[in-house]
């Protein structure tokens, strides 16, 4: 049905949008421009910015050596601990749970520079230097929470009678879970496991704090053409990112289809 | 379903174990960390001593850190309502649309919001640059250009942007649990629309809209990269302070004093969402 | 054909007309064109099965939504252009729709708050209509605190406190259960006449809509099929989607084959020859013959009548308590329902042959 709405509601939300997104756009396009300053609209289109993206050994490191292999770890560990974390905190009830479950989805809450500070700390008293594996457990707890959303929100909408269906069937209660339950869930885990990506491909406050030389990230590295400005190629470097999060964001919507996040 | 804790208790014990231990580890202890440290004397050849003193604390009574701490919670104020005015009625349009506007609304803004806050920012610099956007469309007229840059307000500009979608999303979720029969009863009764938003969504969406303003200032006053950008030297925020004594002036325990009371202050107000998450989870089941 | 009647018995200007609405969803979806008149102080249902318009048409009443052709006009002046909040017309909604942060008090206040009524005569009306619903005490609590029943009553109190110059019904009690909701049929009639206002009432049940209305209009698939008093549709359906839908029917396919004195005659299916109440129509026309299941009359032994004596034998038997319920088939191979009261079904049993009658004046003939 449609519903009715405020004459201006439309066009207002359209502005909203346009401000949203005209950074996103101008980015995009100054990568595709000739010109090294930066220009918008760009006059000459032009690839030379990518192929110098591809050219400098820097950035292709930054984008797959560390960003991507450290979102895709990253999202693995945070799946395997949050997703038995949200089973454990949907399917038994027990003393103190929402307490539990408050403190799983705290990171959600903390600003990401206090944890990189509260990590860079520990680790320098530690004596541990930073790199890429440093890096990786400070993004595990910050990406768990998402998966432990997901997968709450998949386990929470699903009906307990097709379980007890099973068993009586005569299955046992862990082979209606494994043989019911998970093969419903596993849009829930794997709509976390993207996000568990993204968040730690595009994380920036904490790979400041804890990335060593060995280990920039993508946008640690961008974030440093930008303040010392650098040519365009950063744009082209943006682009790509923002690209590979549009694809999988689209992908989770498409497939699995989640209402809301929060 | 639940099961009773009694007949599983072997079971549970290992599913929510691994996390705990590991939040335990990496996120419980770096904190208990930082909040000792900031009790820890200042060395300049050891970086710090176990000598206890508050005078980590007691040094940010000084005026230059007061003038940074109000200029942060200023700003982030700033920068919350700015997100309020954008976030309202974009969070109405898309709980209000057809399932497949919703869809796509929702796409535009969960994208921009997982894109990195870095490349988000990147194109604010582009717009207003020295030799931006606006600054181009300017000097084609013959004018003098701007310095639009380097101030407070581009970087309300820039956390405004950023954050828009952490207001949307909680508001959002409030506004579609009101039943919109709601709506069309006091448009009925003879409400305007804006009457309607004054009488019924606003107060039935108030959790919604709380948890959306706690979420944006306590990201806001913890900002650091898009005030570094679109700031510069001249305007400094509390994240920036944190920052410089880390990582370029080694003051850690100062640093940690900084970082602890930060801590408090978004622990409260996430306390604060969760309470009022639960609350009307709560009140939806009972109503 | 459709026995559709705009004007009004006074023949004064109805209190509420629409012409030729329409309204249009895609290509295939469409609801109209719907015609229709209301007198002033009158209560007019509209009743079908879902999906059939009922509801579009209130709503577009009411302003929620727009017709793609037509108009609607509120004592003789078009209201389709007027925003829904300057309509003046009061709905009561399913789901009742009480604000459920304010209290009733102020839930019934709120259109005169809207309207800047001053506190004292606000207050005044206010207790006017919780008295009127019989809920006088209730200010102070939240709807939450309430009964079905009563938030339904202060919905209607809601919308009554403005005076409306029409009060629109949708579906308001099929939430309930059924004893209350035949309790609240009754007070929302009584309530309907003690004010005067002019209703639309719509719902699916027709035993609803044939106590409380003075005319119902029978919708199906987003066209008007009949509108009548209570009385005519049942007993004078126009045509099968009425008569079927309103109370049970036996409908039985026919010819055309002859008239008689104040009868027609025609021949099932099956063959056998029926006087049926006379029609204009010629021999030959393809008909559907309409008995109500209450006017098979079970006969006693040795028993005559005038017309329509048929053999029967009882193919199952249903206790409804009140009712008996009988399937049986007259011969050749003709099957009728037919419900009885009391004694005269408690004798029998399935497989018992039967003698059962119809007036001619009971069968009906409508067209196919």
């Amino acid at each position: 049905m449609n519903r009715q709405m405020p004459a201006l509601l439309q066009p207002f939300v359209l502005l909203t949008y346009v401000l949203l997104l005209a950074p996103l756009a101008i980015v995009v396009a100054v990568s595709f421009g000739a010109s090294a300053n930066y220009q918008f609209p760009p006059t000459q289109l032009s690839l030379k910015w990518y192929r110098a993206f591809f050219a400098n050994p820097e950035f292709v490191r930054a984008f797959f050596s560390v960003s991507l292999v450290l979102g895709l770890l990253a999202a693995v560990f945070a799946t395997l601990l949050g997703a038995a974390a949200a089973i454990g905190l949907v399917r038994f009830r027990f003393r103190g749970r929402e307490a539990l479950e408050a403190f799983f989805l705290a990171p959600l809450f903390i600003p990401e520079i206090l944890f990189g500070a509260a990590l860079y700390l520990s680790y320098a008293r530690l004596g541990i230097k930073p790199s890429m594996a440093s890096l990786l457990f400070g993004h595990i707890v910050v990406c768990a929470p998402f998966v432990i959303r997901n997968v709450t929100a998949g386990l929470v909408g699903l009906d307990p009678r097709l379980e007890e269906a099973a068993i009586s069937l005569g299955a046992t209660r862990v082979q209606a879970f494994l043989k019911i339950a998970v093969p419903l869930i596993q849009s829930s885990i794997i709509s976390g496991f993207i996000f568990a990506f993204i968040i730690s491909f595009s994380d920036i406050n904490l790979a400041l704090f804890i990335a060593g030389p060995n280990s920039t990230t993508l946008p640690v590295y961008i974030f440093n053409l930008l303040l010392f400005e650098g040519d365009p190629s950063v744009a082209a470097a943006s682009t790509l990112q923002i690209l590979v999060v549009g694809l999988l964001i689209w992908l989770v919507q498409y497939l699995f289809r989640p209402r809301t996040l929060v | 379903m639940t099961v009773s804790a009694r007949s599983q208790r072997p079971y549970w014990i290992s599913l929510v174990v691994p996390l705990g231990l590991y939040l335990i580890v990496f996120l419980v202890i770096p904190f208990i960390n930082i909040i000792v440290l900031s009790f820890y004397t200042h060395s300049p050849t050891r970086i710090w001593t176990t000598e206890l003193t508050i005078a980590n604390y007691t040094d940010l009574l000084d005026a230059s850190f007061v003038t940074v701490l109000l200029r942060t919670l200023r700003l982030g104020a700033v920068c919350t309502a700015i997100c309020v005015l954008f976030g309202y009625p974009l969070a109405y349009f898309l709980a209000r649309a057809s399932r497949r506007t919703a869809l796509i609304g929702l796409f535009f803004l969960v994208m921009p919001l997982m894109v990195s806050a870095v490349i988000r920012t990147f194109g604010w610099l582009v717009i207003l640059g020295r030799n931006g956007l606006i600054n181009s469309a300017i000097m084609a007229f013959g004018l003098d250009r701007l310095p639009l840059l380097y101030n407070e307000t581009a970087v309300v500009i820039g956390l405004a942007n950023v954050f828009v979608p952490f207001m949307v999303l909680p508001l959002m979720a409030s506004i579609e649990r009101i039943n919109p029969a709601l709506e069309e009863a006091a448009r009925n009764l003879g409400a305007s629309w804006l009457q309607t938003f004054r009488r019924v969504i606003l107060p039935l969406s108030r959790p919604g809209l709380i948890s959306g303003c706690l979420l944006v200032y306590s990201a806001a006053i913890s900002a650091f990269v898009v005030p570094m950008l679109m700031g510069g030297a001249r305007v400094r925020v509390i994240g920036r302070q944190i920052y410089d004594q880390l990582l370029i002036s080694y003051q850690w325990p100062n640093a940690s004093a900084i970082a602890t009371l930060l801590v408090i202050a978004t622990t409260c107000f996430a306390f604060a969402v969760l309470a009022l998450m639960r609350r009307s989870a709560r009140q939806e089941q009972g109503a | 054909m459709a026995l559709i009647s705009t004007d009004t018995e006074q023949g004064s200007t109805p209190e509420l007309e629409i012409r030729n609405l329409v309204k249009r969803y895609t290509a295939q979806s469409v609801i109209g064109p719907i015609s229709l008149s209301v007198a002033a102080g009158e209560f007019v249902s509209l009743l079908g099965p879902s999906g059939c318009g009922k509801t579009t048409t209130l709503r577009c009443i009411a302003g929620f939504e727009a017709p793609s052709e037509g108009s609607i006009l509120l004592s003789g002046t078009s209201i389709e252009q007027q925003p829904p909040n300057r309509r003046n017309i009061g709905l009561v909604f399913q789901n009742y729709a009480l604000f459920p942060h304010l209290t009733i008090f102020e839930n019934v206040a709120f259109g005169l708050r809207l309207r800047r009524i001053g506190e004292a005569e606000l207050k005044q009306r206010v207790g006017q209509a919780l008295e009127l619903v019989g809920l006088p005490d209730l200010g102070e609590r939240y709807p939450r605190q309430l009964s079905g029943g009563q938030q339904q009553r202060i919905a209607i109190a809601r919308s009554v406190v403005l005076e409306p110059r029409i009060l629109l019904f949708d579906e308001p009690l099929s939430n309930l259960d059924l004893k209350l909701r035949l309790t609240m049929r009754k007070e929302l009639r009584e309530l309907q006449r003690r004010l005067g206002t002019t209703a639309v009432y719509v719902t699916h049940d027709q035993s609803e809509a044939l106590a409380l209305s003075d005319r119902i209009v029978v919708m199906s698939n987003g066209r008007i099929e009949q509108i009548g008093s209570p009385r005519e549709i049942y007993e004078r359906p126009a045509n099968t989607f009425v008569a079927d839908f309103i109370g049970g029917s036996n409908l039985i396919d026919a010819v055309v084959v002859g008239a008689e004195a104040g009868a027609t005659v025609i021949r099932t299916k099956g063959g056998l020859i029926l006087r049926a109440a006379l029609k204009a129509c010629s021999v030959g026309d393809r008909v559907v013959a309409m008995i109500r299941p209450e006017r098979v009359r079970l006969l006693a032994d040795g028993e005559a009548v005038p017309d329509n004596r048929l053999n029967a034998r009882i193919k199952a038997l249903t206790y409804l308590g009140q009712d008996f319920h009988l399937s049986i088939d007259v011969l050749p191979e003709e099957e009728l329902t037919v419900v009885t009261r009391g004694g005269a079904g408690s004798a029998l049993a399935a497989g018992d042959t039967v003698v059962v009658a119809v007036a001619a004046t009971d069968i009906l003939v409508l067209s196919r």
